[in-house]
C-alpha cells in the first residue's frame, strides 16, 4: 500500500454517522466595545471516515472552531460533541484524556517535542496513556510516512516536511476517533505540502480515519471530501468533492 | 537605554525575584552575623564598664597564663593584703574577690549547667561599689550553709528562696539554703554560665582558697584620679603583685571578650561567605539564562542602532539595580537574622548576652557593598557575552548554545582543580592561620574548577544517573531525563551551587566519622579500665577528689585514677596539663610509655608526648619551663609517651599539679576492677557513692565512646544548621533554573498538554528533572567532600586521626534528603507549569 501517491480522490461517500459536531457554538472574546464574536452560533457535523476542510478568510473563526471541537478551548454558549460525549460537561482531566485517547492533532509548526526521537514523538499519546502501542498498526503508519530509517532522529535533524510527517504519524498512531489539523502545510513548500496532504487523504480512504483540516489554501482544500466555508464566525456555505478552482471561486465571492 | 533597562527589569520581575532572594539570604546572614556581634560586643562592653564604674583599682598577681580562649588565669593573693590596703590613707574600701567551681543540683537531683556552659561560684562582695551583683529577691549570703543563685539557675534548679539545694564543688557535695537571688548587672545569666554566690569564707573553703583571694578591688577617696590611686597603693604591694586602674581593667576585660567574640564572628562569617559564594552561581545562572532568552530582543536593539556599549550598560544596569535592591533588603533583614542566630547558638549551648539590638552603619554598609559588588561582578560575564550578539541574530532563530565540550574548558578546569589541590596539601601541612587560608583557598579552587568542568561531566553523568527513569516512569521519566541534560551548562552551574553546600556537609560528615572512629580505636586499644565516672563538664568543674578516694576503698576495685587538668603554657603556647594517679594510671589506660617511668613521676616532674618532645626539642631528664597561673615552674621530663589521646600531651601526678595549681577537681575518674570482682556488684556500690554527685555519670567504655560521639554530633549539627542556608540558596537556584527553563519551553509544554499529557504527568516530569539535578549536584558535592575528608585524615594521621571512615548510611541519607529537596524545589515551577493555559501555551511566540 502506498498512502502518498494516490492521484485524485474518488467520488465522496454518502453522509454517514458523525465523529464530532457543534450545535449553536458561540465563542465571544472580550466584552463591551472590544467584544469579538469569533464563533456565532455554528452548527455543523464531521462525518466519520471523511476528510473535511474548513475554509474562510483570516479571522473568520476557523481555528477557534477547531480548538473548541477538539477540547482545547471552551464555548461561551452552545454545545460540542465528540462521538456522544458533550465536551462542556467534562472536567479538565477528562478533557485531557479525551484529547489523548480520542483526538489527534497536527499543528502548523512546533508539532514535536525536541528532546524525543521521531519514534518517541509518534508514540507519545499512547505512551502518555501508559498503553503499549499496537505494533502492527505502528509499523504500517511508519512505513506509510516513509520515515522508517529516521525514527531515531531528533526533530532538529529532520526537515520541515519530515517533521510534519512525524506529526501526522503521531496523530494516526493512537487511532483517534478524529484528527484535527490546523494549517498543517502552512509552513511547507508545495511539494512537501502535497505529500502530507495526499498522505492524510489516503489515511481517510484506506484506514477509515476521520480528519478535519483548517486551511486557507484552495489547493489543500481540494484534497478533502467536503469543504465548510466560514465567515465572521458563521458557516456560510459548504461544498462536496471540491476542486481548487471551485474553492477559489467560492472564496472570491465570500471576499466580496 | 536606561528606560529600556527599567522596562526590562519590570518585565522580568518574577525571573529576577529568585536571584534577589539568593542575594538577600547571603547578605542577610552576613549582616545578621555583624549585627549580632556588634550587639553582643556593645552589651558586654557596657556591662563591663558598669561593673567597674566605681572601682578605682584592681590588685592582682602580676604573673598570668593565657588559656588560649581569650582568658587569662592568675595565682591567688594572700587575704592579709586587703587589711594592709585599708591602711593606705587614700583607700576608702577594699575587698577580695574569689572565684571557683560550684555547681547547683536541682531539687530533682540533676546537675544544673555543665557541658560547655561554665559553672561559676563567687564570694559575695559586701562593698557595694565593688559588687556587680544586685539582689533581686531575698538577702545576700551571710554565713555557712547559705547560697544566692542567679534567677535562671534558680529556675532550672526548681528552687526558690528558702529551699535547700545540694552544691557541688572541690569539696564533698553539701546542702545549702537558697537565701536570695541575684542578677549580674542587668543580665540573668552572662554567657550561659550559672552563678552561685557564697559568703566569702564559705567560698574560700569551697574553692580550696583558704586565706586567699583571687583579686582585690579598691575604692579610693572622692576626687582622686585612678592613676593617683594606683600610685598610692603601689607602695604597699609586695613583689609579684600589681595594681591597675579600674579603667584599664575595664579595657582589658572588654578586649579579651572582643577577642573571644572575634572567633564567633569569623566562624559565622565563613558560613555567610559560603552562602554568598553559592549565591554567585544563582546570579550567574539567572543572568545567563535571561540574556540568552532575550538575545533576539538584544539583537534587534543592535540592529536598530544601539551600540554594543549601550547594550552592555543596559544589561549591567539591571544587575546594579537588582544587586543594590537585594543587598539593602538583605542587610536590613540581618537584624532579624541576628536574633535567629542568637537563638540558634543558644540552642547549641552558646549563650550570648544581648541588650537590645545594636545596628552600626558600617556593618550594614559592609554587607550591602559585599552583596552589591558580587552581583555586579558576576553579572559582567553574561552581559559582555550578550553585548556581542550580532545584529543579524535578530533575523534568525538563535540556536541553543551547546559548546560544552571544549578543550579549553577541560584544561582550564583541571588546572584550577590542580591549583586547589596544591593549596589544600600545602594548607594541611601548614599551621594555624596559614593552614586555614590554604585549605579555604584550596577548597574554593576545587569547587570553581569542578564548576568549570561541570558542563563536560554533566551530560554523561546525569544521563547515567537518570538511566532508570524512563524504565520506572515511562515517557514522563524519559522527558525528565532529557530535559535535565538538555542544556549541560545550565544543569552544571545549577548543580554546582548545590555541590558547594553539600561538599562542605560531606566533608564534615566524613571527617567527624573519621574522628569518631579514630577516637574509638584509640580508646579501645588504650583503655583497659572497666568503668569511667564522667562529670560531663569540659571547661571547669568536676568531682571533688574525695570521690576517687572513696571509690578506691570499694571491694573489688583494683585501681582508681582521677583525671584533672590545668592551664599552663610553654614557650608562649597554651598547654593543657593533665594529671592522674600516675602510680596506677598505666593499669587503667595505656599511654604507651616509650622512655622513662610514669609510675614514679613525682612533684616537679612531668611526662610528655613524643609529639611535644619533638616540637619543643625535649628529651628525658630535660627541664621544661612551664608557666602556670601561680608562676613559672621548672619541671623535669620524667617520661615520654606515644599516645596523646588518653593522656593529652602533658601529664603530671596529682601531687605535682596540686603544688602549682591547688583546688583542681577531677573531670573524670577511671576505675579498674579486680579480675575476680562481680562487676554488677561493684558498680552498684560505686553508684551508692556517687549518689550525692549529681553530675556523675557511670559509663563503661562503650557508653563513654557514645557520649564522646554525642559531643561530636552536637558540633556537627551546629555546622549542618549553618550550612543549611547555603543549601537553601542552592535549592532556590534549582527552582529558579526550572522556572526559567519552563518559561523557555512554554510552547513545548502546550503541545504536550494538547496531545494528552495530564497535569499530574507534567508535574511529575518537572519533579523528576529537579530530582536529577539535585541528586547530581549532591553526588558531586559528596565526592568532593569525601576526597577533602580523606585528604585531611591522611594529613593528620600522625596526630591521632588514624582511621578513615566512610559513613555510608549518613551519606545515603544525604542523597535521599537531596532528592526530597529536589522535589521541594520543583513544587512552585511545576505548579505554575501545570496551570499554563494549553491554548495560550501552544500559541506563544
Ligand atoms: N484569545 C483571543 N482573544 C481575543 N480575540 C481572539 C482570541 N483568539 C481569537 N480571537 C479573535 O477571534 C477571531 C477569530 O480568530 P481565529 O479563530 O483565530 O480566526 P482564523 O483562524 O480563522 O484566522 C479573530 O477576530 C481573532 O482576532
Ligand atoms: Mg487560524
Amino acid at each position: 500500500m502506498s498512502l502518498t501517491e494516490t492521484p485524485n480522490p474518488p467520488a465522496s461517500a454518502p453522509p454517514g454517522p458523525l465523529a464530532a459536531r457543534a450545535e449553536g457554538a458561540t465563542k465571544i472574546y472580550g466584552s463591551g466595545d472590544t467584544e469579538v464574536r469569533a464563533l456565532d452560533g455554528v452548527t455543523c457535523g464531521f462525518e466519520k471516515g471523511r476528510f473535511t476542510a474548513i475554509m474562510g478568510p483570516s479571522g473568520s473563526g476557523k481555528s477557534t472552531l477547531m480548538h473548541c471541537v477538539a477540547g482545547l478551548d471552551d464555548l461561551t454558549s452552545g454545545q460540542v460533541f465528540v462521538g456522544d460525549t458533550a465536551l462542556g460537561e467534562l472536567g479538565e482531566r477528562q478533557l485531557t484524556q479525551l484529547r489523548r485517547d480520542r483526538i489527534g492533532f497536527v499543528f502548523q509548526a512546533f508539532n514535536l517535542v525536541p528532546t524525543l526521537t521521531a519514534l518517541e514523538n509518534i508514540t507519545l499519546p499512547v505512551d502518555l496513556a501508559g498503553r503499549k502501542p499496537d505494533q502492527e498498526h505502528l509499523d504500517e503508519v511508519v512505513r506509510a510516512v516513509g520515515l522508517a530509517n529516521r525514527l531515531d532522529h531528533r526533530p532538529s535533524e529532520l526537515s520541515g516536511g519530515q517533521q510534519q510527517r512525524v506529526a501526522v504519524a503521531r496523530a494516526l498512531a493512537a487511532r483517534p476517533e478524529i484528527i484535527f489539523a490546523d494549517e498543517p502545510t502552512g509552513n511547507l513548500d508545495s511539494r512537501a505540502g502535497a505529500e502530507i496532504l495526499a498522505f492524510m487523504r489516503n489515511a481517510v480512504r484506506e484506514l477509515g480515519q476521520t480528519i478535519v483540516m483548517v486551511t486557507h489554501d484552495p489547493v489543500a482544500a481540494a484534497y478533502s471530501d467536503r469543504v465548510l466555508f466560514l465567515a465572521d464566525g458563521k458557516i456560510v456555505d459548504e461544498m462536496a468533492d471540491p476542486t481548487a478552482d471551485r474553492v477559489l471561486d467560492r472564496l472570491k465571492q465570500l471576499g466580496d | 537605554m536606561w528606560r529600556a533597562t527599567l522596562r526590562s527589569l519590570g518585565a522580568h520581575k518574577s525571573r529576577l525575584a529568585m536571584t534577589a532572594l539568593a542575594i538577600i539570604l547571603g547578605v542577610g546572614l552576613m549582616s545578621g552575623t555583624l549585627v549580632l556581634t556588634d550587639t553582643v560586643g556593645r552589651t558586654f562592653d557596657d556591662l563591663v564598664s558598669d561593673i567597674y564604674a566605681e572601682t578605682d583599682a584592681v590588685i592582682r598577681s602580676a604573673d598570668s597564663v593565657d588559656t588560649g580562649f581569650g582568658e587569662t588565669l592568675r595565682a591567688p593573693l594572700d587575704e592579709a593584703l586587703v587589711d594592709e590596703l585599708l591602711t593606705v590613707g587614700d583607700v576608702v574600701a577594699a575587698e577580695g574577690f574569689v572565684q571557683g567551681f560550684a555547681q547547683a543540683v536541682s531539687v530533682e537531683g540533676e546537675a544544673v549547667g555543665g557541658g560547655f556552659a561554665p559553672t561559676f561560684g563567687f564570694g559575695w562582695i559586701t562593698v557595694e561599689q565593688l559588687n556587680p551583683f544586685v539582689i533581686v529577691d531575698g538577702a545576700p549570703p551571710s554565713g555557712p550553709g547559705e547560697v544566692v543563685l542567679d534567677p535562671s539557675t534558680a529556675e532550672e534548679a526548681g528552687a526558690t528562696v528558702g529551699d535547700t539545694i545540694t552544691v557541688l564543688s572541690s569539696q564533698e557535695p553539701a546542702e545549702f539554703e537558697v537565701v536570695g537571688l541575684a542578677r549580674f548587672g542587668t543580665i540573668d545569666r552572662p554567657g550561659g554560665a550559672s552563678v552561685l554566690l557564697f559568703d566569702l569564707p564559705v567560698a574560700q573553703t569551697l574553692f580550696d582558697l583558704e586565706g586567699q583571694v583571687s583579686e582585690i578591688g579598691v575604692v579610693a577617696v572622692d576626687g582622686m584620679t585612678q592613676d593617683d590611686a594606683v600610685a598610692a597603693i603601689g607602695k604597699v604591694l609586695p613583689d609579684g603583685v600589681e595594681a591597675i586602674t579600674g579603667e584599664a581593667k575595664t579595657a582589658e576585660d572588654q578586649q579579651s571578650f572582643q577577642q573571644a567574640l572575634g572567633f564567633i564572628n569569623t566562624f559565622l562569617l565563613a558560613f555567610a561567605l559560603v552562602a554568598l559564594f553559592v549565591g554567585c552561581f544563582i546570579i550567574y545562572n539567572t543572568f545567563t539564562i535571561i540574556v540568552a532568552q532575550r538575545s533576539r530582543e538584544l539583537a534587534l536593539l543592535r540592529a536598530i542602532g544601539a551600540s554594543r556599549r549601550q547594550v552592555l550598560a543596559s544589561l549591567l544596569g539591571e544587575s546594579v539595580l537588582v544587586g543594590l535592591g537585594a543587598s539593602v533588603i538583605g542587610a536590613l533583614s540581618g537584624v532579624g537574622i541576628a536574633l535567629g542566630l542568637k537563638a540558634m547558638l543558644g540552642g547549641f549551648g552558646v549563650e550570648l548576652p544581648t541588650n537590645g539590638v545594636v545596628i552600626l552603619p558600617g556593618s550594614l554598609l559592609t554587607a550591602v557593598l559585599t552583596g552589591f559588588v558580587i552581583t555586579v561582578v558576576v553579572a559582567v560575564a553574561p552581559a559582555v557575552k550578550a553585548s556581542r550578539v550580532p545584529p543579524l541574530a535578530a533575523l534568525r532563530d538563535v540556536a541553543i548554545d551547546r559548546s560544552s565540550m571544549s578543550v579549553a574548558r577541560v584544561v582550564g578546569g583541571l588546572l584550577v582543580i590542580g591549583l586547589g589541590a596544591l593549596n589544600l596539601v600545602a594548607g594541611l601541612a601548614a599551621e594555624g592561620g596559614n593552614a586555614a587560608v590554604g585549605v579555604g583557598f584550596g577548597a574554593l579552587c576545587v569547587f570553581i574548577g569542578v564548576a568549570v568542568l561541570g558542563p563536560v561531566i554533566a551530560r554523561p553523568t546525569t544521563r547515567l544517573l537518570a538511566w532508570p527513569l524512563p524504565r520506572l516512569r515511562g515517557v514522563t521519566g524519559n522527558l525528565a531525563r532529557e530535559n535535565a541534560i538538555r542544556n549541560p551548562k545550565r544543569t552544571a552551574s545549577t548543580a554546582a551551587a548545590l555541590m558547594i553546600g553539600v561538599g562542605l556537609v560531606g566533608f564534615i560528615t566524613v571527617t567527624a566519622a573519621s574522628v569518631q572512629s579514630s577516637i574509638d580505636k584509640i580508646l579501645d586499644d588504650a583503655v583497659t579500665g572497666d568503668l569511667i565516672i564522667s562529670s560531663g563538664n569540659f571547661g571547669m568543674g568536676g568531682f571533688s577528689p574525695e570521690l576517687a578516694a572513696q571509690v578506691s576503698e570499694v571491694d573489688g576495685v583494683d585501681a582508681v585514677s582521677g583525671f584533672r587538668f590545668a592551664f599552663g603554657s610553654v614557650d608562649g603556647q597554651p598547654a593543657f596539663v593533665g594529671s592522674a594517679n600516675v602510680d596506677v594510671f598505666e593499669d587503667i589506660a595505656d599511654p604507651e610509655v616509650v622512655e622513662g617511668d610514669l609510675r614514679s613521676l613525682g612533684v616537679g616532674e612531668i611526662a610528655i608526648s613524643t609529639g611535644k618532645a619533638e616540637a619543643h626539642d625535649l628529651a628525658l631528664g630535660d627541664t621544661v619551663e612551664m608557666s602556670f597561673a601561680s608562676g613559672v615552674a621548672p619541671l623535669t621530663v620524667g617520661a615520654i609517651f606515644e599516645n596523646d589521646i588518653v593522656a593529652g600531651d602533658w601529664l603530671m601526678d596529682h601531687s605535682g599539679i596540686e603544688a602549682v595549681e591547688p583546688g583542681t577537681v577531677d573531670l573524670q575518674v577511671f576505675v579498674r576492677f579486680t579480675d575476680d570482682a562481680d562487676a554488677d556488684e561493684v558498680v552498684a556500690v560505686i553508684e551508692g557513692l556517687t549518689a550525692s554527685y549529681a553530675n556523675a555519670e557511670l559509663q563503661d567504655l562503650t557508653e563513654y565512646k557514645e557520649s564522646q560521639s554525642a559531643m561530636i554530633d552536637q558540633l556537627l549539627n551546629l555546622i549542618y544548621a549553618l550550612l543549611l542556608l547555603a543549601i537553601v540558596i542552592a535549592l532556590v537556584g534549582i527552582a529558579n533554573t526550572l522556572a526559567l527553563s519552563i518559561h523557555e519551553r512554554t510552547r513545548e509544554l502546550g503541545l504536550l498538554r494538547a496531545v494528552g499529557m495530564t497535569r499530574k504527568q507534567l508535574t511529575s516530569t518537572i519533579r523528576w528533572e529537579s530530582v536529577v539535578i539535585a541528586v547530581y549536584g549532591t553526588l558531586l558535592g559528596l565526592v568532593i567532600g569525601t576526597v577533602f575528608g580523606w585528604a585531611l585524615v591522611q594529613a593528620l594521621g600522625s596526630e591521632g586521626l588514624e582511621v578513615f571512615t566512610l559513613p555510608v548510611a549518613r551519606l545515603v541519607l544525604i542523597v535521599l534528603i537531596a532528592a526530597g529537596a529536589g522535589v521541594l524545589a520543583s513544587l512552585l515551577p511545576a505548579w505554575r507549569a501545570s496551570r499554563l493555559d494549553v491554548l495560550d501555551a501552544i500559541q506563544t511566540e
